[in-house]
C-alpha cells in the first residue's frame, strides 16, 4: 500500500536527466575566477580600509561633531527648563484659582479679624502719635473723637 | 605521465595539502575534482545559475580556511558536501532576511525565476517536478535531491547531514508522498 515503488509511479513519467545548465566555459574558468576572489578577500583582509583624509578633516570633523553636541544638549535642556517653568506657572495658577473658589466666607472673616487684630496691635503706637500731634496742632478732644 | 586530478585520492590530496609547499597545489586538485559535483549539488537547492556561483565560491573559501583543521573523522567528500549544503542553506535564509520574506515566498520567487532561466533546459514535466520539489520543507527538499536525483546512499547521506539513516528514510517517504500529491493535483 505505502510502498514506494507505488508512490514513485508519477515520478517515473518524468525524466530524471538534469535539466539545469552551466554557461559555457563556466567550469574551465572557475579556479581562476575563485583564485581572484581569494586575493581580494585577502587584500582586503590585510588593508581592510584605506581612508585619504588628512589629520585636518579628522580635526575639523571632531570640533563640528563637538559643537553640534553642546548645541544639542543646550537646546534639550532650555526646552525641559521652559518647559518646567511653564508647567510650574500652570500648577501655581491652578492651585491658586481652585483655593480662591474654595475659601468660604467664615474663612475670610477669620482672616480679616486675625488680620486687623495684628494691625491694631502694630499700629497703636502709631495712632497715639497721630492724636498727640493733632491734639497739640489746637483740635479740641470732641472733634477728635468724631473723628476717630 | 603527469597525473590527472581525478587520479589523486582524497588521503592523497589531503597529505599535499598538508604540506606547506604543495598546499596551494593540493587545493587547485581539490577544486578541480570537485567543483562540478558540488556545483550541481548546490544548483539543485537554490536553482539559479548566478546563487550558485557565488554560493560555490564561498564553499571552496570555506574550504582552503577550514581543511587545516580537518581532523578526517569523515572523508573529504562527506566534509565537502556538508559544507555545500550547510551554505546553500545559510544562502536561502539570508535571501529570506535580505528581502523580508517568509521562505515560501522566497520559494514561489524561485518558481517564477525558473519559468525564465536560460539555464534551465527542462520540458513542462520537468518544470512540474522542480515546482513540486520547492514546496517541500528545506530538509526534505534537500533529502530528496541527494536521493532522488544524485542517487547517494542513505549512509553517506547520514553522515553528511549528521543524522540517522531511520531519520532519512523517514524524510524521503514524505517527501515522495508530497510530490506525488503536487504532481497529481495540478
Amino acid at each position: 500500500m505505502n510502498n514506494p515503488d507505488n508512490i514513485k509511479k508519477p515520478l517515473s513519467t518524468i525524466s530524471k536527466e538534469n535539466p539545469f545548465t552551466a554557461p559555457e566555459g563556466y567550469f574551465d574558468g572557475f579556479a581562476e575566477r575563485l583564485g581572484q576572489k581569494m586575493k581580494e578577500g585577502q587584500k582586503l583582509k590585510e588593508h581592510p580600509v584605506k581612508y585619504s583624509l588628512s589629520l585636518k578633516h579628522y580635526a575639523a570633523a571632531a570640533i563640528l561633531l563637538i559643537v553640534a553636541l553642546l548645541g544639542g544638549y543646550g537646546l534639550i535642556r532650555n526646552n525641559s527648563h521652559t518647559a518646567t517653568s511653564n508647567l510650574l506657572h500652570q500648577e501655581i495658577s491652578q492651585a491658586v484659582e481652585q483655593d480662591l473658589y474654595s475659601i468660604n466666607e467664615e474663612t475670610i472673616i477669620e482672616v480679616m479679624e486675625t488680620a486687623q487684630g495684628e494691625t491694631g496691635d502694630i499700629s497703636a503706637p502709631a495712632n497715639e502719635e497721630a492724636i498727640e500731634y493733632l491734639l497739640n496742632e489746637g483740635m479740641n478732644e470732641h472733634d477728635l473723637i468724631n473723628a476717630l | 605521465m603527469a597525473k590527472k586530478t581525478i587520479d589523486y585520492s582524497d588521503s592523497e590530496l589531503l597529505h599535499l595539502f598538508r604540506n606547506q609547499k604543495s598546499k596551494e597545489t593540493a587545493f587547485n586538485l581539490i577544486v578541480e575534482k570537485y567543483k562540478e559535483r558540488l556545483y550541481w549539488h548546490i544548483r539543485k537547492l537554490l536553482l539559479t545559475h548566478e546563487d550558485t556561483d557565488d554560493t560555490l565560491q564561498n564553499v571552496f573559501i570555506k574550504v582552503w580556511t577550514g581543511l587545516e583543521h580537518f581532523r578526517e573523522e569523515s572523508g573529504l567528500f562527506t566534509w565537502l558536501y556538508r559544507i555545500a549544503t550547510n551554505e546553500s542553506l545559510t544562502f536561502l535564509n539570508s535571501k529570506k532576511r535580505r528581502f523580508l520574506l517568509p521562505l515560501v515566498d522566497v520559494e514561489k520567487q524561485l518558481a517564477n525565476t525558473l519559468e525564465n532561466d536560460p539555464y534551465f533546459n527542462g520540458d513542462e514535466l520537468q518544470l512540474k517536478l522542480q515546482k513540486a520539489i520547492l514546496t517541500l520543507p528545506e530538509k526534505q527538499r534537500v533529502v530528496f535531491n541527494m536521493k532522488y536525483f544524485e542517487e547517494l546512499k542513505y549512509e553517506e547521506m547520514a553522515e553528511i547531514l549528521e543524522t540517522s539513516v531511520g531519520a532519512l528514510k523517514a524524510s524521503f517517504h514524505h517527501a515522495m508522498k508530497k510530490i506525488e500529491n503536487c504532481l497529481t493535483e495540478h
